[in-house]
């Protein structure tokens, strides 16, 4: 039996209201990968800033090879060997890639210059790490010009340049495609060969079988059991996560689509989309296939008038329209919910009654002046039907957990009343529970005939929810399947270019 | 390689700013007279480079997300407290320049604490720094123009060593001395990293507050050479004559192409946009255009330049929106 080389003990911490972790044990082996699971407010998140030292526990102990350790700092952490590779990561744009990786402990040079840095040996021994890492990014080349998953690997060299023996991951697939969900498992594969501890955020349960070894679950702060991988089960592990049996996670009802409501006929964007054919019909869900920078994001922003077309027509109930931004894409109808809900989905500082009647202005308050009462009346109406849970109508949406500010952002386009929703990744970064509700509310607009076009890196999403679905590769449909016909496997090989029909 | 080759296309490129710039200045050059002659481009050295040691400071502030509106006032406040005691022979010039320049420093001390661990926005702070340093500017001199010093201080502008002038000497030390400080020092690229992400920056084990506040701290102390260059050139002090200095500054940092965002830009840019204001402002002296309406096109020029460096304006875009709403273009009707 190996030596834990991280042991948590009966750790608690509380904030003002809630018991965000309580009596937690927790143990970590060198060289394997622990995957933590538990619905948005389980207490992760809270865990991960203890061990990376952004929070104080209030009781317990963490013991480091076997020695009770305090991690009072985020600097001792670092010292200690406990690096955290965030969602939101945490590199400078402007620098590159090795002044990155040595940022605040520059080698400098010998004698006299000793506060000039030498950039050689900065560039050789990025260089030395990278390709230790078999990565092929050069050390100088600006972070800013590196993909999402380049600058996780970038990460991960700076801190295996802190000779960090503890790396935690906080959900690193969520913004990442498949393919570059692979590429991050061979870093960490690598990284166990090394006796690298590694603890894994995810809400990806499929994931747990592919990386982890063991599999901690939490709830409401507590922690509910670890279990081996080869010994957990999926329905088992969802039944820990939310303390009840999940009948189904994709409820979907099925019926005959009615007239086209959405039509792209040859949409063109020089070098982003090209021939762009698509069409989705009254209360039917399309489902949007495709790696990440295939165009699928591209083209929801061109059909909702944000981004300019060279070529090609949008048809709305069959009327050719002008789509020039997205004022007029709203006023004729349209929705949009963003994959970026933190920043283009919501406005954070206000409440929510306000964030549910922003885009309906127009239609609610047709002098300008604000009605508080209908306001109020609105909001509380969408409260109830969404089941958002929330203190109050002037909660500011900031507070809310994942799962209600998205059903905050239906609310708000639903209170436009309008008549085609564009759906980009609905369920990112939202925990199971969450996740099966704002799909039976899909469910249940499009049961009212409302026309979906969703995009979604999920491939079960997208097969248990769609009536069709396109799948994008380089900015061009590659494929369409119906419900009957898709299958995970096809869909995958469509979305890298490699089909045989 | 690949990376040595996009590093180098970065450096190179001729931006929107500095393209607008050169237009305009160019235009004034072409229409005044006796422009092209050496005489003159050795005025235009001595006038701008009271411009670029401002600005070198304030590339560093905005470099940071910061903004220094003080500097101005700040120059006035030096010329002057070091000329009333020059004048009134309370100091030998070296001490009466000394004194001045350790005010200035301590006002930057103060723009730099209030900004970074009071935590006030430094639009507000080196904001009510300008107020108060001109206040007592006008104070000590009794808004009166203070005048008489010893000759030595006008080698400053006047000097010059082997033919060069000494203005330009002292610009191109501390260009130099700066530059290498920004490219080759943890400290200069600890710059870039508060500019661009100040939170990883201090994960990274970056003191950000302090070097915010040494920076403001040293934008004082230009502020203050700058004054006692700016004595130098005049030979006369007055509260008021630096005021604009703080808005030529930012001018030129953002023509040279440096983001009010931070983490992007440098000195050596900052040196391209002080020499096109400085050519501006000659050619427009020299076509005798008023002082004031001098403003009004530095302010025009200062606007087109940030229009052209904001990559979200897009013509075309606001061409068609006009067009459809004087109905020229069919758009959609509004209901």
């Amino acid at each position: 039996m190996l030596e834990p080389i991280l042991k948590v003990e009966k750790v608690t911490k509380g904030f003002p209201g809630v018991l965000a972790l309580d009596q937690v044990d927790f143990d970590l082996l060198p060289g394997e990968v622990h995957v933590v699971v538990g619905e948005n407010g389980a207490g992760k998140s809270t865990l991960i800033k203890l061990l990376s030292g952004v929070y104080l526990k209030d009781s317990g102990q963490f013991f480091l090879n076997g020695k009770s350790t305090e991690i009072d700092s985020v600097h001792r952490a670092q010292d200690l060997g406990i690096s955290t590779i965030y969602q939101e990561l945490n590199l400078i744009p402007e620098l590159t890639v090795a002044q990155n990786i040595f940022l605040g402990r520059e080698p400098r040079k010998e004698g006299l210059l000793k506060f000039v840095v030498d950039r050689k040996k900065v560039l050789t021994q990025s260089a030395e790490l990278l390709s230790s890492l078999r990565l092929e990014i050069s050390p100088d080349s600006l972070v800013a010009e590196l993909t999402v998953p380049q600058q996780q690997m970038v990460e991960v060299a700076k801190a295996l340049s802190l000779d960090a023996r503890i790396f935690i991951f906080d959900e690193p697939t969520a913004t990442l495609s498949d393919k570059e969900t692979e590429a991050l498992f061979k870093i960490i594969r690598q990284l166990k060969e090394r006796g690298i501890g590694i603890i894994y955020i995810s809400h990806r349960l499929e994931e747990i079988w592919e990386i982890g070894d063991r599999v901690s679950v939490l709830r409401d702060g507590q922690h509910i059991g670890t279990l081996t991988v080869k010994e957990a089960e999926i329905n088992e592990l969802i039944k820990m996560m939310v303390g009840r049996h999940l009948e189904e996670q994709f409820p979907r009802h099925y019926q005959e689509p009615g007239d086209i409501a959405l039509e792209l006929i040859n949409i063109t964007r020089k070098g982003v989309l090209s021939d762009i054919n698509l069409s989705v019909r009254k209360g039917e869900i399309v489902g949007l296939a495709g790696l990440v920078g295939s165009g699928r994001t591209e083209l929801a922003r061109v059909i909702f008038g944000i981004d300019p077309f060279d070529s090609g027509e949008i048809r709305l109930f069959g009327k050719n329209e002008n789509m020039d931004s997205s004022v007029t894409a709203t006023r004729l109808g349209l929705a949009f919910l963003t994959e970026d809900r933190k920043n283009l989905g919501l406005f954070q500082t206000l409440a929510l009654r306000e964030n549910v009647s922003i885009a309906a202005m127009r239609r609610l308050f047709p002098n300008g002046w604000i009605n508080a009462a209908l306001e109020c009346k609105i909001a509380q109406e969408y409260v109830e039907t969404l089941r958002i849970q929330t203190t109050g109508l002037n909660q500011r949406v900031q507070n809310l957990s994942g799962g209600n500010q998205q059903k905050v952002v239906l609310a708000k386009w639903l209170a436009t009343q309008a008549k085609i929703f564009i759906l980009d990744e609905p369920t990112r970064g939202i925990d199971v529970g969450a996740k099966l509700e704002i799909h039976r509310l899909i469910d249940e607009m499009v049961g009212r005939g409302i026309p979906v076009l969703m995009i979604s890196s999920e491939l079960p999403e997208l097969l248990n929810m769609s009536d069709r679905i396109y799948v994008l590769h380089e900015g061009k449909i590659s494929a369409e399947y119906s419900r009957k016909t898709a299958t995970q496997e096809k869909i995958l090989k469509s979305a890298i270019g490699r089909q045989n029909t | 390689m690949k990376g040595k080759i996009m590093e180098k296309r970065i450096r190179f490129r001729v931006n929107g700013p500095m393209l607008i710039g050169l237009v305009v200045a160019l235009f004034f050059a072409f229409f005044a007279e006796n422009f092209f002659s050496a005489s003159n481009a050795v005025n235009i050295i001595r006038q701008g480079s009271v411009l670029a040691l401002v600005s070198f400071a304030q590339t560093f502030v905005i470099l940071i997300a910061g903004i220094d509106l003080s500097v101005g006032a700040l120059m006035g406040l030096t010329s002057c407290t070091a000329s009333m005691l020059m004048v009134n022979g309370m100091a030998s010039p070296v001490f009466a320049v000394l004194i001045a320049l350790m005010i200035a420093t301590l006002c930057g001390l103060i723009n730099g604490i209030v900004t970074n661990y009071v935590g006030l926005n430094p639009f507000v702070s080196t904001f009510g720094m300008w107020g108060m340093a001109l206040g007592a500017a006008l104070i000590i001199t009794e808004e009166r123009v203070i005048f008489g010093f010893p000759e030595t201080l006008r080698v400053l502008h006047d000097g010059e060593w082997f033919g060069i002038p000494i203005p330009l000497i002292i610009v191109l030390i501390i260009w130099g001395i700066l530059h290498f400080f920004l490219k080759r020092t943890a400290w200069g690229i600890a710059v870039y990293a508060i500019g661009g992400n100040e939170v990883s920056a201090g994960l990274s084990g970056i003191p950000v507050r302090l070097q915010k506040t040494l920076l403001y701290t040293f934008s004082g102390f230009m502020a203050g050479i700058a004054g006692i260059m700016f004595l130098a050139r005049t030979n006369a002090a007055q509260a008021i004559d630096t005021i604009g200095f703080e808005f030529d500054s930012i001018c030129a940092v953002v023509l040279g192409g440096t983001s009010l965002m931070g983490g992007r830009g440098g000195i050596s840019q900052t040196m391209i946009g002080v020499a096109i204001i400085a050519i501006a402002r000659n050619g427009m002296n020299m076509l005798g255009v008023n002082l004031y309406l001098q403003l009004v096109f530095v302010g025009v020029i200062l606007i087109l330049a940030y229009i052209a460096e904001s990559q979200k304006f897009q013509f075309k875009k606001v061409k068609n929106a006009i067009l459809i709403r004087v109905g020229l273009k069919a758009g959609h009707k509004q209901t």
